[in-house]
């Protein structure tokens, strides 16, 4: 059987092993997943990519350190969370004018005439409602911003969240409500 | 249940986490309380428009399929080598071949030799001129004579048997001497052992006669306190 066939589990044991190819085929199948979620995080595709391509970096060099195969997922989100809070940390006046920056675009967005309605309900374009939802996620602390990522768009469970953030359930799920809070306010505002 | 319970249960029930009898009485309580269940279908909404909003985007650059370095291990170096620009690939196709060559022709043992003919490769170990040249023996007329010859072989014996005889002797008086050495080592050291022997008699001997004086006085005092002539 070739190693397409392979589950991740099979094929992280493999690349443990120093099998190249099967490390190849787990980057190819888990690139796309990290590079949203480091996109999401940071908000940035160069950052992304770079937060990706040291993910997997560091994946294959401490790949031999990853006692239970079953858990690279988490793994794997946890190297990347470091990279992100690396990226976070050194870029947070630039995210901070980057934030303000986005209120302005929120507080000049389209009026009415701009906007598409449908049926009674008023609706933005889906581009501008993603740049509304970028700007409202950037507004949430990194911890929140993280939980909301993990679990809304990569969908996690709270208990692998826990462990990739490294703090415990409850403390999860609070961020989780708290950022989701925030963000229906915040997006409440701006009547999507 | 209470609203601040209910409320707690939020994020397993938007995390789709809340299951068996907790999931009944949440269901129970937001059925009957307005501002919870408002307040969730809000959270709700706000979810599926995070969700729609921002879908999952393609990666720019594949990391396998453009980027190699990022999966290699040596990711420097490995950058450096795939990077390099076409002449230096050249220059080092080059510099292998030469080396190649250098190392097979070493391995051969090749060298150049400049004759009167030009330039020639040669394998093989040098052969000194030495050898290479035809000997010349120009005292061959002198040994022409077999019983010159003879003579010559016998004078060459007597040398050596006298070298030899020389050279035994020399041995001989060179492990006589040693022999002697350790002999006379050997008689000093018995000649020590006996002096220290008979200081050691002597000794002795001072000892007993001390002794005996000893007892004898002894002797006396104990004849003259049992003795009832001593009594007053």
């Amino acid at each position: 059987m070739g190693l397409l066939g392979l589950t991740d589990k099979d094929l992280v044991k493999q690349a443990a092993n120093g099998d190249s190819g099967a490390f190849n085929l787990l980057v190819g199948r888990w690139e796309k997943r990290l590079f949203n979620y480091a996109f999401r995080l940071t908000g940035d595709r160069e950052d992304a990519l770079d937060v990706c391509q040291d993910t997997f970096l560091k994946a294959y060099q401490q790949m031999a350190r990853l006692q239970d195969s079953s858990k690279f997922n988490g793994w794997l989100f946890k190297i990347a969370r470091n990279f992100c809070i690396s990226h976070y940390r050194s870029k947070t006046r630039s995210r901070s004018r980057t934030a303000r920056q986005s209120d302005q675009e929120l507080e000049t967005f389209p009026s009415g005439e701009r906007r598409t309605r449908l049926g009674d309900g008023r609706e933005f374009e889906p581009a501008e409602v993603r740049l509304l939802v970028e700007g409202a996620l950037d507004q949430l602390s990194f911890e929140q911003r993280e939980t909301v990522v993990l679990k809304i768009y990569e969908g996690l469970r709270f208990d692998e969240i826990a462990e990739i953030a490294g703090c415990p359930l409850s403390t999860v799920k609070s961020r989780m409500y708290l950022g989701l809070s925030r963000l229906k306010s915040i997006l409440m505002k701006q009547e999507v | 249940m209470n609203c601040e319970t209910c409320r707690g249960m939020f994020p397993d029930s938007l995390g789709e986490e809340l299951d068996g009898e907790r999931a009944e009485e949440f269901q129970e309580h937001v059925k009957g309380c307005a501002n919870c269940r408002h307040e969730l279908a809000l959270l709700g909404e706000t979810k599926s428009v995070l969700r729609l909003a921002w879908e999952d985007e393609a990666i720019p650059k594949s990391l396998i399929s453009d980027n190699r370095r990022s999966v290699s291990p040596n990711k420097g170096i490995r950058a450096a080598w795939w990077h390099m620009p076409r002449f230096a690939w050249l220059s080092l196709t080059v510099a292998a071949c030469f080396m190649l060559c250098m190392g097979t022709l070493a391995f051969l043992n090749a060298r150049i030799q400049i004759g009167e003919a030009g330039f020639s490769l040669a394998f093989g170990l040098e052969i000194p001129e030495s050898i290479s040249r035809r000997p010349q023996l120009p005292h061959l007329d002198w040994l022409a004579s077999e019983a010159e010859f003879g003579r010559m072989v016998d004078s060459r014996i007597g040398l050596l048997e006298q070298f030899q005889g020389t050279k035994l002797e020399k041995a001989l008086a060179d492990i006589e001497k040693r022999w002697e050495q350790r002999r006379s080592g050997d008689l000093r050291r018995i000649r020590a052992d006996l002096s220290y022997l008979e200081m050691l008699q002597k000794i002795n001997h001072q000892e007993a006669a001390r002794n005996k004086i000893l007892i004898s006085s002894v002797a006396d005092r104990y004849v003259m306190v049992r003795s009832p002539d001593s009594l007053p």
